[in-house]
């Protein structure tokens, strides 16, 4: 491939739903998406999903130890612990009973930040993931006022600076993308691919729990977690970005 | 979709176009607004004493973190004694709003508490007996935009109608107008307030955008076709009023055509002998 690209084939223009992978994605995507929904799916946006739908909001950190405390304590959130510590955690298992109208701070280095970069571009943000799939695109449809719509597949971090393939954000993406009303328009080749692969998904737990990261939680004992993951449109939320707080609308 | 009012006290939330929500009760039928933007929200009416106001409080607080403002859509208790529970929050009204509450919150306040005491409401009487009335800190008088971030909503009165000071609130990308008690869906339009003569007209100011969901202070949000047909119900209604007082037909007679019950025709027809 050559190394000047137009920016046609940047940003997948002329379609109105586009996909792209992690933080560079995000940022290609922004430069023409007023939308943007941030799908990782284990755990972020399941977690901001379990938080959202108990009536709590959630205050994304995408920094971690002293400085996500500073900005927890700056905004009054309850700051959200390391998993297995702490009564409220990414974990999403421990948000399901959180008190309605708490204040959340949630520290998470790779969901977060992307969330933090879409709103510092300008963008409408979502969270989304299997479980607001439907909801989450119908919200952001109806936000997208016939511009496009970019949703970005967060991915795993491996090591400091490179990112691998998560099947589940693709899988979650797809999901937001195939639930998108059609008159959002055309999907881009990377969007419909997306939408696909979720489609033809037979065993959506099951997949969840065999795929790299969902493997990695239940090793860790936090099965319960991809359970609540794999649960396609059970949730009503619709996690919106609102001065850098999530909540259910 | 269908709302659920339950008789506790407690409302529902119904989501009428992205971040445009109105909240339902069982006590008088009531319908409150909440407008989301990107940095602030707006509530649209408080409820009917301090109890009420704090319920609605904490229900906001369950949608949003926002900053909050709020916007009064006229002084009747049911729709501002509830503003305590919102303060310091920025309170907006008409600039008539104040002198109608100055002059009449008493009065409301001992003729509601003895309707509540009288049907056995004691708690809510209790509650109504000791509100502490909060009067509004920002007043409109030409119409004034307010930017609740990506999103703006317009506040203007449309002229005299179900009193003299309606505030109707336009949420301009969303197509949605809190209109207060200038329309109600299920019940008559009450008239003890009202400029029965000048309703239709004030009334016609907001009508008119056939995409429009139009949210009464009172009872389910209404299309163009259900608000523009209480229009024509006020338009006849303010006709035979008209005529009564040029001495054209008699009382009675107004009272077996017009488009309301009795008593609804009374009380208009006494808002137009006295001015």
């Amino acid at each position: 491939m050559r190394q000047e690209r137009s920016n046609t084939s940047l940003v997948q223009s002329g379609h109105a739903v586009r996909f792209d992978w992690g933080i560079d994605g995000l940022r290609r995507l922004g430069q023409e998406c007023a939308v943007l929904v941030v799908v990782d799916v284990l755990s972020f946006a399941t977690a901001v999903d379990m938080a959202t739908g108990a009536g709590a909001h959630v205050l994304p950190l995408p920094q971690e130890d002293d400085r996500a405390r500073q900005a927890a304590e700056a905004a009054g959130a309850v700051l959200a612990g390391p998993r297995g510590e702490s009564d409220h955690s990414l974990s999403p298992s421990t948000l399901s009973d959180v008190a309605e109208g708490t204040l959340i701070g949630l520290p998470s280095p790779n969901g977060a930040r992307l969330c933090s970069v879409a709103a510092e571009l300008g963008a409408i943000v979502f969270a989304g993931c299997l479980r607001n799939a439907s909801t989450v695109a119908g919200a952001a449809g109806a936000a997208a006022r016939n511009g496009p719509v970019g949703v970005v597949a967060a991915g795993e971090r491996r090591g400091e600076h490179t990112l691998r393939f998560a099947v589940e954000d693709v899988l979650g993406a797809g999901a937001v993308i195939s639930a998108l009303p059609p008159e959002v328009g055309s999907r881009s080749v990377e969007a419909e691919t997306a939408a696909r692969s979720y489609r033809n998904v037979s065993d959506l737990r099951g997949e969840l729990r065999d795929c790299e990261s969902g493997r990695e939680l239940v090793e860790w004992g936090y099965g319960q977690d991809v359970e609540l993951a794999c649960l396609a449109d059970v949730s009503a939320a619709a996690p919106r970005l609102r001065a850098g707080v999530f909540s259910r609308r | 979709m269908a709302v659920t009012v339950d008789s506790e006290g407690t409302g529902h939330w119904r989501e009428l176009r992205p971040g445009v929500l109105v909240r339902r009760y069982a006590e008088l039928d009531l319908t409150v607004g909440l407008v989301l933007g990107d940095e602030q929200a707006l509530v649209i009416d408080t409820r009917g004493d301090r109890r009420q106001g704090a319920e609605l409080a904490e229900a906001v607080r369950g949608l949003t973190r926002l900053p909050a403002q709020v916007v009064l859509t006229h002084a009747h208790f049911d729709h501002c004694f509830g503003t305590t529970a919102f303060t310091p929050a920025p309170v907006w009204s008409h600039v008539d709003f104040t002198a109608h509450l100055t002059a009449t919150a008493e009065l409301q306040r001992e003729a509601w508490t003895r309707h509540y005491r009288a049907v056995g409401e004691t708690e809510t009487a209790a509650a109504l007996a000791e509100t502490v009335i909060e009067f509004p800190d920002r007043s409109v008088d030409e119409p004034v935009v307010l930017d609740l971030g990506g999103r703006t909503v317009r506040l203007f009165h449309p002229g005299p109608g179900h009193t003299d000071h309606d505030l109707v609130i336009r949420v301009e990308d969303a197509a949605v107008s809190f209109v207060g008690d200038l329309l109600e869906n299920g019940a008559c339009p009450d008239f003890e307030d009202a400029h029965p003569l000048r309703w239709p007209d004030s009334l016609g100011q907001v009508l008119g955008h056939s995409d429009e969901l139009f949210v009464p202070g009172h009872g389910d949000p209404m299309s163009p076709e259900q608000a523009a047909r209480q229009h024509t119900e006020l338009r006849s209604l303010a006709e035979l009023c008209a005529g009564v007082s040029r001495g054209e037909i008699g009382e009675r007679e107004a009272v077996a055509q017009g488009p309301y019950p009795e008593e609804t025709v009374r009380a208009a027809l006494s808002r137009v002998g006295g001015g």
